[in-house]
């Protein structure tokens, strides 16, 4: 291969390569990727591998690509964009690359030699010393490399056949297996699965059923303070929706270790026998709920009751430009608070 | 004319696996972390032709090496099938494919 081409498509491949760590959205680090597998492929043909080049851009380019592609798709990422990477973890991930290639090195100074030619003159000479039990005489290998081709597929065909025989068929087992391990992964698992899905998919059928909120709102209502104070924990979720609205008078329905903050809501001092799974809000993962719960937030009532200037507040909290609004988690946490008191 | 020479395969190869190693350490995206393992196996490929084509077996390449390459890509491409299965399954659970998020198993 010219030195020119070569050093151009290495320089795709490793661009390429360069992209998939340094870009952020995901789809763009896939296109990065599909140039660096095409620049690969043209350097294994440019090593007179055409076959192994040509199932390069086929399966990784082609088919591997079209399948992470298609899950970036599937999977809405857009939040997990504008997280930055971590010092530390760019600092490992600079030096220990760094250490693998100093330790390439005396590999690259060992092996010098430059690549004999495989020109027609050569693929004669090879033809004749080729043994007979690897190409009969008059088979299709030898017309090739008599006329100066090099056979590369006949002779790939001819060792996976032959001497790769058995591999063959165990990677067959294996595509099968994988096969039957993607169909059981993708099943939907009913009941053991630590899911949530199903809360999500019984919240909004609740909320969509308009009856709810219909009998919720005029028992509330009607409903005495003093009453509702001496009403048991669990129906106090029910009740205290329709008490907070009114300034003046939420104190009345609060919990014992519970106050009333004039920036951030309602806050327990500790933590609530009826604490929520934040983290089942659409936006709020694990380490946001240990937050949150810091702050003294633990039930879904709390967020579904936060005020304008309540998730500004904890939008500058937890340094999240505009993300609570955007996933609208007073919305979610509303939905999921009328899920658990019904 | 001018050919490239084994070394400077053997280099690209190498500095390829590197970047996917690098991506590997900093990304926090599941599915990138995969993408540059799937790197890693395709520079090691590169590897394994480039020495293929270097050491003629019977004035022939030695497709001892691209046989292996042949079965690394079909391996990989089962192993692309059934990671991105559990990655789907895992993000059905748990709404996130950061592995910062995903430290279920520290506790």
């Amino acid at each position: 291969m010219p030195t020119i081409l070569f050093y151009l498509f290495a320089i795709l491949m490793i661009a390429g390569g360069v992209c998939v760590v340094a870009l952020k959205n995901p789809v763009s680090s896939a296109m990065g990727m599909i140039g660096s597998f095409i620049g690969l492929a043209a350097l294994l043909i440019g090593l007179n591998a055409y076959f192994v080049g040509t199932l390069q851009v086929l399966v990784y380019a082609g088919a591997i690509m079209v399948l992470f592609i298609f899950i970036i798709m599937l999977l809405d990422l857009k939040k997990e964009e504008n997280k930055e990477f971590s010092a530390s973890s760019i600092a490992a991930g600079v030096i220990i690359p760094l250490l693998f290639i100093l330790i390439t090195i005396p590999v690259y100074q060992s092996v010098s030699n430059d690549f004999s030619k495989l020109d027609k003159k050569a693929l004669v000479t090879a033809e004749a010393d080729l043994p007979l039990s690897e190409a009969p005489k008059g088979s299709i290998i030898r017309t090739k490399l008599k006329v100066g081709e090099l056979a590369d597929v006949n002779l790939i065909g001819q060792k996976l056949f032959t001497e790769y025989n058995f591999p063959l068929q165990v990677v067959g087992v294996l595509l099968l297996v994988a096969t039957v391990g993607c169909v059981t992964l993708s099943k939907k698992l009913h009941g053991d699965e630590p899911d949530a899905n199903p809360d999500q998919r019984m919240a909004k059928t609740i909320a969509k059923s308009s009856s709810i909120p219909a009998v919720v709102q005029p028992v509330t209502d009607t409903e005495n303070p003093e009453v509702i104070n001496s009403t048991t924990s669990k129906d106090e979720s029910v009740t205290e929706a329709a008490v907070q609205p009114k300034p003046g008078t939420p104190e009345i329905t609060l919990p014992l270790n519970a106050k009333n903050d004039e920036k951030l809501g309602v806050i327990y001092d500790s933590r609530p026998d009826d604490a929520d799974d934040l983290f089942l809000i659409n936006g709020v993962g694990p380490i946001i709920e240990d937050k949150l719960n810091g702050f003294g937030v633990y039930t879904f009532k709390q967020i579904a009751d936060w005020s304008p200037e309540v998730v500004s507040q904890f939008d500058d909290l937890l340094s999240f430009k505009g993300r609570i609004e955007r996933d609208n988690w007073t919305a979610q946490a509303t939905e999921f608070h009328a899920n658990k008191s019904i | 004319m001018a050919t490239a020479s084994l070394t400077e395969y053997l280099f690209f190869s190498g500095l390829l696996f590197a970047i996917g190693l690098a991506g590997v350490i900093i990304r926090r995206n599941i599915i990138v972390i995969f993408m540059c393992l799937e790197m890693m196996l395709a520079a090691a490929s590169l590897t394994l032709v480039a020495f293929s084509r270097a050491n003629l077996v019977n004035g022939l390449p030695d497709y001892d090496g691209q046989m292996l390459v042949f079965f690394i890509i079909t391996v990989a491409a089962a192993e692309v099938a059934v990671g991105l299965a559990i990655i789907v399954a895992l993000y059905r659970a748990r709404k996130t494919i950061s592995t910062d998020d995903l430290t279920s198993l520290k506790n």
